[in-house]
């Protein structure tokens, strides 16, 4: 009977614990770009500047850093355009250099106005006096860039930061410090999971929570690398977490259609965050596996005893297992007793595709290099000074005009027009292997969702009080709308 | 004196082999399951997490459970001392540890169907090991 009331009173006390904090972001803080150009796409900034649209609209200070600030020199890097990448020495560029850089463009960011650099140095202590003039007030922390992994505890992880710096997750927490008021983040970058231990008092063990509420949306877990660590630069590419997070807080894409389903699946007329991660986890086109800290703390609580059971027959009925049947009916999965072998055998048959195609693309890079190993003898033959590229020779060569010469040569090579074939099927496998591994992503999320579901269920039967309690806080703190509820 | 001496150590070993192989059997029988089914935890985890925490969940688990795993081999030793010593009742030695396991089951799982395949399974599991063990001893005369 003690126990009872304890329990139904924790439970209580953290509903209006949570109840009684505001619950608007009234200040965002935004941070995008890689550790140096080459790192920082274009689609990244559009990204950022597109979610500072999304939160100027809510009426949310947002401040941006972004890669080197406002520093001169080029800091964003993007593809031209075929025909912008026409140029006369194109051959001699694929067959001495990389047809992928010969693509790149470089430019400068085109925020109107950047708070900072994302340089350490810089942006460590901008970070502290940010929370330190936002005691009282919620803050949203949105991440757009890149991560780096850790050897073995998800607290290690780090976003990388410009001038090959990085922020760790037991940094940002030390920064922190003892904060009270709500923090809430979304990250997209490689292994952004780790930022999970941020809700925690210890980030490295335990599951006691911080002092204040702590909670956020990853794309990934601490271990395994997201949809934005891809190559893909295209305009109109909303895959990338954060995207398909903020498309659903504003309700339209970022190409400015409208979204294709309704995230507020409560019908209150307001997307709250964990409506907007639920919506994003529906979207079948990415090879993300995003999580939130409620999730995170599922899969961490999970005692020895639960954790190697299969699950029963029959899945709990909870939000995880609508999202399940969601997905399964976008994929054209059936749902009948026999969904975990069929989705068991698909998995199989795509990962064993997913291998074929990886091996022919091996095959195919080793032709395609056998041949540029041939045009660039042939090439070095006539035009030894080929060889030292920024050389005396070299130069003198390039000034006689000479270069042009080289490339009318290997362009009219009976061996160039293979090696574009070979670059062609090469360029052919990686879009297939893409493919297969987005399918195999999704069938991987399919089991995801399941186990969400069964973890759910099983903290209701053996969590204690204490951990059903701090489990509802979590996702109170989730269920925080962009901008409060009148 | 030497033979009560022999007795008392097999009796030693066999509880401490079916404490030892608890919790890897466990793992065995689930994961088996799981794979029929087409859910293995392990499956996923081991193609999306690190070896390396894997492994420490696992020995986790082990560490954990030893004091159920103990008890088990408590219940092996009462089995054998019960059943498996005399000629009529050996057929059925062994019995105990697979019921425990179903006891497990109903006792502490809020859902007690969903463990119990796996539990009971387990105790299957033991039990054979325990007759093997139990088999080559008297092959051997030990006992």
């Amino acid at each position: 009977m003690h126990c009872q009331i304890t329990s139904r009173g924790y439970v209580l006390l953290a509903s209006l614990l949570t109840a009684a904090l505001p619950i608007q972001a009234d200040e965002a803080i935004l941070i995008g770009g890689g550790h140096d150009v080459h790192s920082t796409k274009m689609q990244n900034e559009l990204s950022v500047r597109w979610i500072q649209n999304v939160i100027n609209n809510q009426e949310i200070p947002s401040n941006i850093w972004f890669t080197d600030g406002t520093e001169a020199g080029a800091d964003v890097h993007y593809l031209a355009t075929d025909e912008e990448a026409k140029h006369e020495l194109m051959p001699l560029a694929r067959v001495f250099g990389n047809a992928t850089i010969d693509r790149h463009r470089y430019r400068e960011n085109e925020f109107d106005s950047v708070y900072g650099s994302t340089r350490l140095n810089d942006l460590a202590p901008a970070l502290t006096t940010k929370f330190e003039t936002t005691t009282d007030q919620p803050v949203l922390f949105i991440f757009s860039g890149l991560g780096s992994p850790t050897a073995n505890r998800p607290a290690g992880v780090s976003m990388k930061l410009w001038d090959n710096t990085a922020l760790s997750t037991t940094q940002l927490n030390t920064l922190l410090g003892e904060r009270t008021s709500p923090f809430r983040f979304v990250m997209n970058q490689c292994y952004s999971g780790g930022f999970h231990s941020l809700a925690f008092k210890n980030p490295d063990e335990g599951l006691e929570l911080a002092s204040g509420p702590r909670c956020g949306f990853t794309a990934q877990s601490a271990w395994q690398k997201p949809e934005s660590c891809h190559e893909g630069l295209g305009t109109d590419d909303n895959e990338d977490y954060n995207s398909s997070f903020f498309a659903a807080l504003s309700g339209f894409e970022r190409n400015g259609e409208m979204v294709d389903s309704d995230p507020d699946t409560d019908a209150n007329g307001v997307t709250s965050l964990r409506e907007a991660h639920f919506f994003t986890l529906t979207r079948t086109g990415s090879v993300d596996l995003p999580r939130s800290t409620s999730e995170h703390y599922l899969n961490n609580w999970q005692p020895w005893y639960l954790r190697w059971l299969p699950p029963g027959p029959t899945l709990p009925n909870n939000e995880y297992a609508k999202l399940f049947r969601d997905v399964s009916v976008k994929l054209g999965i059936e749902l009948d007793s026999s969904v975990g072998q069929i989705l068991r055998g698909q998995l199989r048959t795509l990962q064993n595709s997913q291998k074929e195609a990886t091996t022919k693309q091996l095959t195919a890079i080793e032709q395609l290099q056998n041949t540029r190993t041939i045009l660039q003898d042939s090439t070095l033959s006539h035009w030894p000074a080929l060889k030292g590229p920024y050389s005396g020779a070299f130069i003198a060569m390039a000034s006689k005009g000479q270069l042009g010469d080289v490339a009318a040569f290997l362009g009219s090579h009976e061996l160039y027009e293979k090696m574009l074939a070979q670059q062609k099927l090469v360029d052919s496998l990686a879009s297939e292997i893409k493919a297969l591994e987005h399918q195999v992503a999704q069938r991987q999320k399919l089991f995801y969702l399941r186990r969400l579901a069964v973890l759910k269920e099983q903290l209701k039967l053996h969590g204690s009080a204490r951990e059903q309690a701090d489990y509802l806080s979590l996702v109170t703190c989730e269920e925080t709308p962009l901008h409060g509820i009148d | 004196m030497a033979n009560r001496r022999t007795s008392i150590l097999h009796a030693f070993l066999l509880c401490l082999l079916v404490t030892a192989l608890t919790w890897p059997l466990f793992i065995l029988v689930a994961s088996t399951l799981g794979h029929v089914n087409g859910e293995a935890w392990l499956l996923d985890a081991w193609a999306l997490d690190p070896q390396h925490q894997v492994k420490a969940y696992f020995l986790n688990g082990w560490i954990k459970s030893l004091p159920v795993a103990a008890a088990l081999g408590v219940v092996a030793l009462i089995d054998y001392q019960l059943l498996s010593r005399y000629r009529v009742t050996w057929i059925i030695a062994g019995i105990l540890l697979p019921t425990a396991g179903a006891g497990i089951a109903f006792a502490f799982y809020g859902e007690p169907m969903n463990a119990l395949p796996a539990l009971a399974l387990t105790g299957l599991a033991l039990a054979i090991v325990y007759r093997l063990f139990d088999s080559i001893a008297r092959w051997f005369r030990w006992v």
